[in-house]
């Protein structure tokens, strides 16, 4: 799949980025018009039944007022729920991952510091590394607060796994 | 997700999946 920009979504085949794909590459100008205008439709018809939490906006996934209302209420009140399903399945896909491709990355220094104590800590942040541990933990109903992949390690990984970035 | 070429900095197993969680652990009740 193309995918305008360098910000990768999780999909069930691989992702390739392509900066500026929406002015160079012809099928993503179209899709990108097809979508926005399908979302618009949506965004509209939220809007008009639910007019105080911005669906009108077109940066919706900007917008903590949406999420934090979602949160609050997976239902809104109100608002036609087949148009906030679709609202919610598509601000969860576009909700995008960060790719992390350069060795300063304020992250990566963390994660690294992370990675390497060994030490069982009492509270606060542990890493858990490879798809055994990863698994047991989310049987286990813990949620990660982060999850990370090597980039050729994320095409095949299980989805179970994969949407942990989404949840996390 | 990160870059193959950094993950190695993260990681000193030769796990093929490579891939990891961060748990937050709360503090426990005194």
């Amino acid at each position: 799949v193309l995918v305008d920009g360098n910000r990768l979504p999780v999909l069930d085949v691989r992702p390739r980025p392509s900066s500026r794909g929406d002015a160079l590459v012809p099928a993503i100008s179209a899709a990108s018009i097809l979508a926005k205008v399908h979302r618009d439709r949506w965004c509209a018809e939220l809007h008009a039944a639910v007019p105080d939490y911005g669906f009108a906006a077109t940066r919706v996934t900007a917008r903590p007022s949406i999420w934090q209302a979602l949160a609050r209420a997976r239902r809104l009140p109100g608002a036609p729920q087949a148009a906030l399903r679709r609202w919610r399945r598509w601000a969860e896909m576009t909700r995008a991952v960060a790719h992390i491709s350069s060795r300063d990355n304020a992250l990566l220094k963390d994660l690294r510091r992370l990675a390497q104590d060994h030490g069982l800590p009492q509270a606060g942040p542990v890493w858990l590394e490879g798809d055994h541990l990863c698994r047991a933990a989310l049987a286990r109903g813990l949620r990660p607060a982060l999850a990370l992949f090597s980039e050729s390690n994320l095409a095949v990984a299980p989805l179970e796994l994969r949407n942990a970035l989404l949840k996390a | 997700v990160v870059a193959d070429a950094l993950w190695a900095g993260i990681s000193a197993l030769e796990s093929p999946a490579r891939m990891g969680f961060v748990l937050d652990l709360p503090r426990r009740r005194a």
